[in-house]
Order: C-alpha cells, then structure tokens, then sequence
C-alpha cells in the first residue's frame, strides 16, 4: 500500500483530484489532497497575506502531522511549484516526485516568470491581489459544469513568490516524473510545461509519460492518470 | 454522508447540519457536546471545569488562546483522564496538541432551521466520567428519532480504540 499525496492547481482545490483519487483508494492505496489555504474548499480564508510559503507549509504540515513516510508526491500545474518548495522541509520523506503538466522551478524561480510574465512585479498604485480563473476546456461538460462552479480567484502572491530549491531535483534521491498534457490546442510549444517536458524526456533521471488531452488531465483521462501513478506505488 | 463530532466538535456538526442537513444520513456525536440554539460551549461546559480554564486564558493565553483544558500539563492530563498510555500514541499526541483560540468555546451557535433531518446517535464513550454527556446519552435513549451507542472507551477511541470505533462506524453505515 502506498502513500499518495496530490497538489491541486490554480483556481482549483482538493476536489479536482476526485476521480483519480478515488481509482487509487479503490486499487487500496492512501490518497491525500491537502487543501491549499485560500482557494478551493479553503477559499474563505483568502487574503493577501496568502502566498505560496503558505500553501508549502500547507503541504508540509500535513505530511508531518499525518507523519506520511515515504509518499508519492504530485503536484498539478501551479502545484509543481507548491511541491518543489516542498522539499527542503520533507525530502527525506518523497519516494516518487511525479510534476503533473506542472511548472519545474529552479531555485529562484517564480510562476509568473516561469510562465513568461516577467520577474517579481515593481508595486504601482490600484495593485489587483486577486487573479481571476483562466477559462478552461472539459471534454464532458457536466464535469466541466461541476469543476466552473467551484473555481475560484487565486492570490497573486502565489505566483510571484520565488520557490526555494536547496538543491537541484535530479540530486535528490526520489524518482523523477513528468506527464505532458500533449493536446491542448491553446498551448504554445514553448510553454513552461512543454520545456519542463522537453527536459524530462531528454533525461535519463526522469521517466517522461504523454496523455493526448488539454491540460484538463484530472478531468478528461483520470483513468490514464491513475494508471501511471499506479505503476508508481 | 456521515458526519462524525468528538467532544467540543459537536458544536461544529451541529452548525453543520443546520447549514447542509440535507446531505447527512447520520449525524454522530461521539461523546459529545450538543449545543441548542444560543448556547456556547462555555455554557455547557461543567461549571467546576470553567475557572481553570478562564484562568489559564487570562495568564497563558493573552486574554485570547487557551493553551490546554485544565492546568494539568499534557503530559500528565492525556495518559490519565483521556488514558491515552501507550507511549507510541502519548508521544504522537503530545507533539500535535496545540492551544486553541478561547472563541471556540466562547462562542455562542445560532441555528436557523428547526428540522432535525438527519438520523441522530449518541455514542456514550463509558471512560470518561461526564454527568452531561450522561444525560445526553438518556435523551438519545428515549427520544424515538435519536439513537444510542456506548463503547467501553476513553474519551478518544480514535486513539484508544479504533478497531472498536471503526467497527461501530462501519455498523452504522448499514
């Protein structure tokens, strides 16, 4: 029986991870979704003080308060930063690291630079602390129905907080894994997670899988998904 | 679903199930406190119990956070009144004990429906000594939409005794 602990995107929360979290319980694994502060089922206690050391420590904490060792971690689009800062606190405990069409900072990075919108932001007057939802794309829409009505704003500061990498991820003594959403007609082929992807798939540290869906993974292939994570317990 | 309140949790699955009762088969109060509309914890909280911990607020607490239910340490309060002894469990509990804001006993709930949807059961834990908890175990006996259990346990079974919780648990599942 392994230990899953799955790291939610922007916009979203816990609740995204709901079909493949349960194939995994099903199959007899544990499945932990720590819900990040201020979005998702957490999106009343938003505020500006919310940023990204505190969704790390969201994480941290429940691995040590559940004393999870070791664990197959996953982190999803924004929660391949949250993961990554992750793991000066609980490396030691990460068997698996599986980035999931997900940013791959290094050290120093931020996700708005990481995704092309420039460094740490100059503060003007009138600063917006609040980014609303991307539109996304569901293949069944009543799924797609469910999941819009629970995506929610997401505080900047998540995105412009740089992540601290004590060393690179390929020193580390955990597995390496990327899975590329490959068919997502609204991505350029120069996005963060297609270079995150490139890298993977060129390196002998990483194991590199593709899913022909947008980046809508956790909605549209949860089947597919599972069957990559399941390979890794 | 059901919906599971140990202790001062059972204000907080009260509150609950008057926001979203619709979606409870079975309300589980586990040794519990079961607040009615206006009451606070504070309020039902045994009255010799209430100094102590007012006190503790006032010298430890800042006026705001009570450090620990009553001025015995941890270390010496959960092995004996919630006769946590294994030391494997006491040393786990003791590094995930944590004070809590005193609004969480001090505020009053307010209930808006009247309704009571769900399925009701008082689970009686015998090891801790409680006259109200006892008399909340007697309404469940004798109120035909409520339901009474009692397990031979410490205040905490989920640490105590889970295989005798989860057993009622999953028997109340059906």
């Amino acid at each position: 029986m392994a230990t899953y602990v799955l790291v939610h995107g922007a916009w979203s929360g816990a609740h995204g991870f709901r079909h493949v979290r349960r194939l995994l319980q099903h199959a007899g694994h544990e499945v932990f979704t720590p819900s990040l502060t201020g979005i998702g089922e957490r999106v009343h206690l938003v505020s500006p003080q919310v940023d990204l050391s505190t969704h790390i420590h969201d994480v941290v904490n429940t691995v040590l308060y559940e004393d999870f060792d070791p664990i197959v971690l996953l982190g999803y689009s924004y929660g391949g930063a949250v993961v990554t800062g992750t793991l000066r606190h609980i490396a030691g405990r990460v068997r698996e690291l599986v980035y999931l069409d997900a940013f791959v900072p290094q050290d120093g990075d931020t996700v708005w630079g990481l995704a092309g919108r420039g460094g740490e932001p100059v503060i003007e007057l009138g600063d917006e602390w609040l980014v609303p939802p991307m539109p996304r794309e569901y293949d069944d829409p009543t799924e797609g129905a469910w999941q819009q009505a629970r995506r929610v704003a997401h505080p900047v500061r998540c995105f412009t907080e740089p992540v601290r990498l004590e060393k690179p991820l390929e020193d580390h003594a955990f597995g390496l894994t990327y899975i590329k959403a490959t068919n997502d007609p609204g991505e350029p082929p120069d996005s963060a997670f297609w270079q995150a992807g490139r890298h993977a798939k060129s390196s002998t540290r990483w194991t590199y899988h593709e899913i022909a869906t947008n980046h809508m993974i956790l909605s549209n292939r949860p089947n597919e998904l599972a069957e990559v994570l399941l390979a890794l317990a | 679903m059901i919906l599971v309140g140990n202790s001062s949790s059972g204000a907080v699955i009260t509150g609950v199930a008057d926001r979203a009762g619709e979606r409870i088969a079975e309300l589980v109060y586990l040794d519990a406190f079961v607040p009615v509309d206006g009451q606070s914890l504070f309020d039902i909280i045994p009255p010799d119990r209430r100094p102590a911990m007012e006190a503790l607020v006032a010298e430890e607490g800042d006026g705001w956070l009570l450090s620990r239910f009553s001025a015995m340490p941890w270390e010496q309060f959960a092995p004996t009144s919630w006769q946590v002894t294994d030391e494997g469990d006491l040393a786990w509990a003791l590094e995930r004990l944590s004070p809590t804001p005193f609004r969480h006993f001090t505020d009053a709930i307010h209930l808006h429906t009247t309704d009571a949807d769900a399925h009701r059961v008082y689970v009686r834990c015998r090891g801790w000594p409680h006259p109200g908890f006892d008399r909340y175990a007697e309404r469940a006996a004798s109120d035909p939409a409520g339901e009474l259990r009692e397990l031979e346990t410490s205040h905490l079974p989920y640490i105590t005794d889970p295989e005798k919780l989860a057993e009622l648990l999953v028997d109340l599942a059906g």
